[in-house]
């Protein structure tokens, strides 16, 4: 992806006003439909409509029934609605998210995009460490769980282990029991299973980044710092947008790693949104509900990144 | 993949045409089996030996929701869309209780008198599947709840000769286990296991008459019994019991039984009694001899043989194809074959056919328990699944603060909780 | 090269692997020691009894072989078609106009937080109807749709990069637009495709909602290995043999599609001229 010098030369050089595309990309008026863009849409659609939209409008018709799933559907407007905004576990779930998924991201990546620039320094030495990093990423959220429970249990637990037998037992504590810290246990947790994602799309832009640039950054007397901060930096953000983007649906959506660790608990703490939409449907059952909630959900998601998709769609073209 | 679905569709239209003459082995049983673990295991072993005895009915387990921790999502969704079985193995009374409403499972009492199933079940045993006069459900594995579990060397150790029967003896005992180094209760409140405490001592303090009207919502979470049953759980909190409540919130029920059984570092838990497989399989402790249980103590005494049981049941399903097959299928695991292949895996059934001489003696004491106590099920399995997680989670909040302010905002949010589910 | 590699990012990325080995190892070990010790952490090593009870136990209960095979096939199917047209979607959305392309895109971006439990239901009713309860198709399609959220925009992000020179000078030769994202954009575009190839991998293989709740007979490795702990049986030994049982592929893959991104750097450097 993400090959940055090509994109930064392309933009500085007009486009030659003969050359078909560019031209008519560039001049508004002459804009046509093009309609063979349905010919390559076609697959997508098909496996989107049926997987997906389906489901969903499913999802929306669902979300103004009163329905436990084995009675008969009985027609609810918009009382589901109306319940959702007005019930704190809700709310809680929602600040909890917000906590959750805003710092799940930003360790993720800020942590694989350092390694991604110390990886393009040393890209054939720190090898071994890229691959040990990537493989938690391959790990299921379950395993994982069951692993950082093993770290952070109270009793048996590796932290608490270590804290005891280096002398610092006052710094132990029951990391996921405590409604202060088992959040951040949590994300401990995830952030290990994650932070393999923004490693590998960052350093592959860095990876796209042509040697020659880099040579000749350094024939110039380029310290290593520098090419870091002036080259690399720049050219691996196409990297870091994308990693920031998944990491934040996939955090969002978060579950088996919080059932395993805290089962949402101590007392809500650790209960977002993703679990909360799992207990309404799956475990209580309430379909209308539970769907009530994920419409809510994808709406604020679309309004928030409606500015992002519209400003990427209008640069692109 | 087409190809696959074509065949097994031509499959079906052929044994439509051809009916069930055609062969020996037509009639096709179809179990939801959704355990896991030995569980699984077992039930695969009896559907083995059902087919083995009736070679004409060949017996289909699926499990599209299986291990886990709570398969009733799983199990809903498959209803929902439409699958197809017979028979389904249930152990939530409130899930069997919605499915009766909307008319989704037979009635068994035909069978029950045809094969007799009263010389195996007890009416008690009978009555727990009872739904408006009707008996849905067939019992064929029991467990004890109020069993407070425990190791003979740590009560030893303490100079605790037999376990206090009754509860301010119990309280009185934690003083010579914190003396001996050992934490006296392993509350693990993670998830669950909180709610066993809660429940035995409103079975102990109330009585099984008032717990079921709570379970129907007939009394109030706000009634008086609970909130004495609240102020009971205090005085255990406050005879220093338990770790501090950070501790027990970040623990599960696994965490207690290594503490309690394997190292011996507290003094009781309060457990079902698949903790006697963990102990004797993975500790490799003998049962009776290295640890043993003793049922929860007497609070109130008019309620001291007040006990708490949970059990499995099967339910055959109204849009079951094979009817007969699922009775008979039924009427095996009831038999003495089946009970020893459940006697086999270290499980107890109300069945009065199972030979409980085969038993370890942890078993044998609650198997006998299982039939001369007031038994009363599991209080969280009988709340619906949405009251039942505000009830989780409100017993967390009491431990972290007993105060009686916090006891009587905690039952009125169960209450309110509780006004919205039963409607 | 004449540039002297530096050795700080080695020692910082070397200290920072082996924290994040520690969890790792200590799947290992819980696979190879009995339950009763792994229950005091699998890091206390006194005492310290090596058995491969739990693998011989994994080996011979499940029925390995035909889960894995379920598994491979599945995650091929549903890793290969986004790899295919997830390229031509962004192609469409990135130089092509046409009716609702924003709205399209939105929809198609945001879907990825539709969560699992969300399409179960109504699927699980359309596969009863169709008749696709247990095969293949029921398990890919939902797969393959939730995977273009996110691999479209993958890929889009990919081509805001591409080099504009080919494709112009494809347009000048007359190509369509067909024409121009086949020979041109599609044999680009191999890291994108290797990205979404690895991520898709990894997610249909690990999946477990899903699958278990459309497959019986043709159940995956993961769902397989589900069955292995009980409500009441942790069985952690077991599990970490079946996690590691699980995750090998996954690696392997990612070992083998890594020398993709590499290779790619240097053959887009040449496409320039």
């Amino acid at each position: 992806m993400l090959h940055g010098s090509h994109s930064s030369s392309s933009r500085q050089t007009p486009a030659s006003p003969f050359s078909g595309l560019a031209a008519r990309l560039l001049s508004g008026k002459l804009r046509k439909y093009d309609w063979v863009a349905f010919a390559l849409l076609a697959p997508t659609l098909f496996f989107f409509a049926v997987g997906v939209l389906y489901p969903l409008l499913d999802t929306f018709r669902v979300s103004f029934l009163d329905w436990t799933g084995l009675s008969r559907p009985k027609p609810a407007g918009l009382e589901n609605y109306i319940k959702l905004f007005a019930d704190p576990n809700f709310h809680n779930a929602l600040r909890v998210t917000l906590t959750w998924t805003l710092s799940c991201t930003f360790i993720s990546v800020a942590i694989g995009w350092s390694f991604a620039l110390m990886s393009g320094l040393a890209p054939k030495a720190t090898a071994p460490f890229r691959i040990v990093i990537f493989a938690a990423y391959g790990i299921s959220e379950t395993a994982s769980g069951l692993m950082w429970l093993g770290i952070l249990q109270p009793e048996f637990g590796l932290l608490n282990g270590v804290l005891r037998a280096v002398g610092l037992e006052n710094w132990t504590n029951p990391w996921l029991g405590d409604p202060d810290t088992a959040l951040w246990g949590v994300i401990a947790a995830y952030v290990w299973t994650q932070a393999g994602l923004p490693l590998l799309t960052c350093f592959a832009a860095i990876q796209a980044i042509p040697r020659s640039q880099i040579e000749a950054a350094y024939v110039d007397g380029a310290t290593n710092w520098q090419i870091l901060r002036y080259i690399m930096m720049p050219l691996s953000l196409p990297g870091v947008s994308i990693a920031i983007f998944i990491n934040l649906l996939n955090s969002l959506k978060a579950f088996d790693m919080i059932q395993i660790l805290t089962a949402g608990g101590p007392i809500r703490a650790t209960e977002t949104v993703g679990y909360f939409m799992y207990q309404e449907t799956v475990v209580y059952f309430k379909q209308g509900y539970g769907a009530a909630s994920t419409i809510v959900l994808l709406l604020a998601i679309m309004v928030c990144s409606l500015p992002l998709i519209l400003k990427r769609s209008s640069e692109a073209r | 993949m087409k190809f696959m679905v074509g065949t097994s569709a031509l499959a079906l239209v052929a044994s439509a045409v051809f009916g069930g003459a055609a062969q020996a082995t037509d009639q096709e049983l179809v179990i939801f089996n959704w355990l896991g673990g030995s569980e699984r295991e077992m039930i695969v072993k009896l559907e083995e030996g059902f087919e083995a005895k009736y070679p004409e009915i060949d017996v289909k387990d699926i499990n599209p929701a299986a291990g886990g921790d709570d398969a009733r999502g799983g199990i809903r969704t498959a209803l929902l869309a439409g699958e197809k079985f017979d028979i389904l193995i249930n152990t939530w009374p409130s899930l069997e209780k919605e499915m009766v409403d909307n008319g989704l499972l037979q009635p068994l009492d035909g069978a029950w008198e045809q094969y007799g199933w009263s010389s195996a079940l007890s009416d008690s045993w009978r009555n727990l599947s009872n739904h408006d006069g009707k008996t849905y459900g067939a019992y064929f594995i029991a467990g004890n709840r109020s069993g407070l579990w425990h190791r003979t060397d740590t009560l030893k150790g303490a100079g605790i000769e037999s376990v206090p029967t009754e509860w301010d003896g119990f309280l009185a005992s934690f003083g010579s286990l914190s003396e001996s180094g050992k934490l006296p209760v392993f509350i693990g409140a993670r998830s669950w296991a909180q709610t066993e405490w809660f429940e035995n001592a409103l079975l102990k303090t109330a009585g099984t008459d008032f717990a079921g009207k709570l379970a129907r919502h007939e009394a109030k979470w706000t009634d008086e019994p609970v909130k004495a049953t609240f102020r009971n759980m205090r005085d255990m909190l406050q005879a220093n019991c338990c770790a501090d409540a950070e501790t027990m919130l970040s623990t599960h029920w696994t965490d207690a039984a290594d503490a309690v059984l394997k190292d011996g570092k507290a003094g009781y838990m309060l457990i079902g009694t698949w903790v006697n497989s963990r102990a004797s399989n993975e500790y490799a402790l003998t049962p009776g001899d290295d640890y043993d249980f003793v049922q929860f103590p007497t609070i109130d005494p008019a309620h001291a043989d007040a006990m708490s049981v949970d059990g499995k049941n099967l339910v055959v399903m109204e849009n079951a194809a094979n009817p007969e097959a699922a009775e008979k299928f039924i009427d095996y695991v009831l038999s003495p074959e089946g009970s020893a292949i459940i006697a086999q895996y270290g499980q107890a059934t109300p069945s009065a056919h199972s030979d409980l001489s085969g038993y370890d003696p942890v078993v044998a004491k609650y198997a006998a328990l299982l039939q001369s106590s007031d038994v009363f099920f599991v209080l969280d399995d009988l709340l619906p699944a949405e009251l039942s997680g505000e009830f989780r989670v409100s017993l967390q909040k009491f431990l972290k603060d007993p105060s009686d302010a916090n006891i009587d905002a905690i039952t009125q949010a169960i209450e309110a909780k509780a006004n919205e589910v039963y409607r | 090269m004449i540039r002297k590699t530096p050795t700080w990012p080695v020692f910082i990325m070397g200290a920072v692997a082996a924290l994040w080995l520690v969890p790792l190892a200590g799947i290992v070990m819980m696979s190879i020691r009995p339950e009763v010790e792994i229950t005091s952490g699998w890091w206390v090593l006194d005492p310290f009894t090596f058995t491969l009870d739990a693998w011989v136990e994994v080996w011979t209960t499940y029925p390995l072989g035909k889960a894995f095979v379920n598994s491979l096939l599945i995650a091929l199917f549903a890793t290969i078609l986004p790899v295919l047209f997830a390229p031509a979607a962004a192609y469409a959305f990135h130089y092509l106009k046409f009716p609702f392309s924003k709205v399209l895109l939105l929809i198609l971006v945001n879907a990825f937080v539709v969560p699992n439990q969300v399409v179960i239901i109504p699927l699980f009713k359309l596969w009863r109807e169709l008749g696709l309860i247990d095969s293949y198709l029921s398990v890919v399609i939902p797969f393959v749709g939730l995977s273009f959220a996110w691999a479209v925009l993958l890929v889009k992000n990919f081509l805001r990069n591409f080099p504009r020179s080919l494709i112009d000078a494809a347009q000048v030769d007359g190509c369509g637009h067909l024409r121009t994202y086949f020979y041109i954009v599609l044999p680009n575009s191999l890291t994108a495709m290797a990205a979404v190839a690895i991520l898709q991998f990894m997610w249909t293989w690990n999946a477990l909602l899903i699958p278990m709740l459309f497959l019986r007979e043709n159940a995956t490795l993961p769902v397989l290995l589900s069955t292995i702990s009980g409500a009441y049986e942790p069985n952690w030994d077991q599990r970490a043999v079946a996690t590691i049982i699980t995750s090998v592929l996954p690696l392997i893959i990612f070992l083998v599609f890594q020398k993709y991104f590499s290779a790619d750097g240097k053959n887009r450097s040449g496409a320039k001229g």
